[in-house]
Order: C-alpha cells, then sequence, then structure tokens
C-alpha cells in the first residue's frame, strides 16, 4: 500500500543480478587466472529507499582483485561462495514474501468489503 | 532463473573433467596405445564463458568452458624392465607421466566443484519458486 | 490508481472517494453546474484505464518470458499481480461510487 513495493521490487532485481555472478563464480572456481566478481548494490537500494519512484542507479558489477588468489590466480573460495550465495537466496526469498503480503493486504481490502 | 544455465556449463565441465581423469587412471600402465606410443596424462583447459545476455544486465556472463584438452608436457618416466615386450634395447619402458596420488587429488577437487554449482542449482530454484509465491 | 494504491488508510480513500461524488452530485441536482455527472464519469474512466494499461502491461510481459525475451519470472509475477489486485480494486471503487450515487438520488426523491 505505500511505496516500499518499489523497493522491494528492486531488492528482487539486485539478488537476482548477484546469484547470476555467483553461479559464474562457482562455474569458474578452476578456471586459471579467474578473478571472482560481485554486484554492488548497496547504492541503488539507498537511491530507492529516498526516491522510490525514481529508477535511479543500477546496481554495478565489479570485479573483485583484493580477494587473495592461489597459485594459478585464481581468487574462487568454494565455501566463502557458497556462504555469499545463501545470504543472497535469503534476501531474495524475504523481498518475494514481502511482496506477496503487500499484495495480500490489498487484496482483501479489495474483496473483503461490502 | 538465467543462473540456471551458467550453473550447467559448471556441472558439465567439471563432468568432462572427471572423465579425462578416469582416462588418466585407467591408462595410468599403457605403454602401447592405438598409435603404439605410450600413453600421456591429459588434462582440461577451463576459461571463462562470456555470451550474449538476454534481457540485458551489466555483464553477459556464459560460466565456463572446456576450451581444450591437452597432454601434460612434463617428461614421460623411464622404468627398467627388461623383460617387458616393449622394453628397448636398453631394457628400459617409457611409462605414462600419469601420478595417481595428483590425480585423486583433482578427482576430489572435481567433485567438490561439481557439488558447489548443485548446490547453485538448487539455490536458484528455491528463488524462483519463492517468486512464482507472488501468484497465489 | 496510484493515489489509491498509495493511501495509508484504504477505507478513508474509499470514503473520500465517495464523499467527493456525493458533493458533486448534490451540486448537479441543485442546478449548481453540470460537472457532477461528467466527474463521475471522468472518475470511472480514469480507473478503466488505468487498469487496461497494467493489464496490457502485465500480457506484453508474459508474451516476453515466454518468447526468452527476458527471464526475470519475479517481475513478470509482480505485473500480474499489480493488474490482478487493481482490477479488484476498480471494483470495489466503483461499486463505492455507484452506492453514493444511489444514496443521494434517493436523498432528493
Amino acid at each position: 500500500m505505500d511505496a516500499s513495493v518499489g523497493l522491494l521490487n528492486k531488492i528482487l532485481d539486485c539478488t537476482a543480478m548477484r546469484q547470476k555472478v555467483l553461479a559464474h563464480n562457482l562455474a569458474n572456481v578452476n578456471t586459471p587466472g579467474y578473478k571472482r566478481m560481485d554486484v554492488e548494490f548497496r547504492a541503488a537500494l539507498n537511491a530507492a529507499i529516498e526516491n522510490p519512484d525514481i529508477p535511479g542507479e543500477k546496481p554495478m558489477v565489479v570485479t573483485d582483485t583484493a580477494s587473495p588468489g592461489r597459485f594459478d590466480g585464481n581468487n574462487v573460495s568454494l565455501q566463502k561462495e557458497l556462504g555469499e550465495m545463501n545470504e543472497n537466496a535469503l534476501l531474495f526469498q524475504f523481498a518475494a514474501r514481502a511482496i506477496n503480503l503487500k499484495f495480500d493486504g490489498l487484496r482483501k481490502a479489495a474483496r473483503g468489503r461490502s | 532463473m538465467p543462473s540456471l544455465g551458467i550453473s550447467a556449463t559448471g556441472l558439465d565441465a567439471e563432468s568432462r573433467r572427471m572423465e579425462v581423469i578416469a582416462d588418466n587412471v585407467a591408462n595410468a600402465h599403457s605403454t602401447a596405445g592405438p598409435d603404439g606410443k605410450t600413453y600421456r596424462r591429459k588434462e582440461v583447459v577451463f576459461t571463462s564463458h562470456l555470451e550474449n545476455a538476454i534481457g540485458g544486465g551489466n555483464r553477459t556472463l556464459g560460466g565456463v568452458r572446456v576450451s581444450d584438452v591437452i597432454e601434460d608436457p612434463r617428461p614421460l618416466r623411464r622404468d627398467y624392465r627388461p623383460g617387458h615386450p616393449d622394453a628397448d634395447s636398453d631394457g628400459f619402458v617409457t611409462m605414462p607421466n600419469v601420478n595417481m596420488v595428483e590425480e585423486m587429488v583433482d578427482m576430489m577437487s572435481a567433485s567438490r566443484s561439481y557439488e558447489a554449482n548443485l548446490a547453485a542449482v538448487r539455490t536458484a530454484k528455491a528463488m524462483a519458486n519463492q517468486a512464482l509465491e507472488i501468484l497465489k | 490508481m496510484e493515489r489509491y494504491m498509495n493511501a495509508i488508510n484504504f477505507d478513508s480513500a474509499l470514503d473520500a472517494a465517495g464523499k467527493t461524488l456525493r458533493e458533486k452530485v448534490v451540486d448537479l441536482k441543485d442546478g449548481a453546474d453540470q460537472q457532477g455527472g461528467e466527474a463521475f464519469g471522468n472518475i470511472l474512466k480514469g480507473l478503466v484505464d488505468e487498469v487496461d494499461s497494467l493489464q496490457k502491461n502485465a500480457n506484453s510481459s508474459i508474451k516476453d518470458l515466454v518468447a526468452g525475451n527476458r527471464n526475470d519470472i519475479h517481475n513478470v509475477a509482480i505485473k500480474m499481480e499489480e493488474a490482478s489486485v487493481a482490477f479488484d480494486l476498480m471494483m470495489e471503487i466503483r461499486n463505492k461510487l455507484v452506492e453514493a450515487y444511489q444514496e443521494v438520488s434517493r436523498m432528493q426523491a
């Protein structure tokens, strides 16, 4: 009923994109020289909180060169990547359920009257 | 979920890697192949894959590809076995450069990576199902 | 439609719509101006147009999904639900408006 449906929608977009990038990292865990990538979406979400109706900033795909690499230059850690993926999935599922709740409220208000 | 295709490439690649490892282990003592020569250890070359994306997105991620299967250039072993049918005039047999311990470690790594890609598939499925709940 | 869907208090939104309509219809009956009946029609037409555009939006996003032009299920699901809920809300607002109109008509009789 308020503007936060837009924010939740943005969370879904960002976490869906991040899932793709994390899956790509996992697929390349044994690729020599591969540097892991990630998605920066804090800025995009903060912008969505300030101005919910304006599309505003988009989430950015960044290359992570800071994480330590192995002997072949690959810096994907299986454990870390799986951990990030689980956390990310949780955020997606939270946003999806929250949107469902909002729609539920509207549906009840629309049908439960007169 | 677009990440399903990406994880599929990971499963594919690690499977092929397992096949090559199995080939190495099976041929660890092959001194005469179809070409008459001693078996040389094979290994896969992984490269990350980028392709055209559907529906936008900043990057066009496509997972991983087995771009090549190459022969290990490290020298073959020479064992002294004078009675061996493939022994040379000095009694030495050229043996494959397959190291069992190395192959075992590789196999464990391939197996773990395969599992990780499976976990990614399960996660993507869970997310998609949750999104479908919106339509209840 | 956004105004109604964004209202903090859905009840007061419906009441406000009904109240506005009542005032307009009373003006019409008093012969003050012709705008009452037009306002009634315009409110409904505005709602119908908005709901229509939301449904067209949802349909085209479904087509894109099936054609493989997009793969974000969550956005398609949200668009479909928005269209569906907007339709239900519109019907409810229509009922409220008609109720208010009938109430005023009875008063005049």
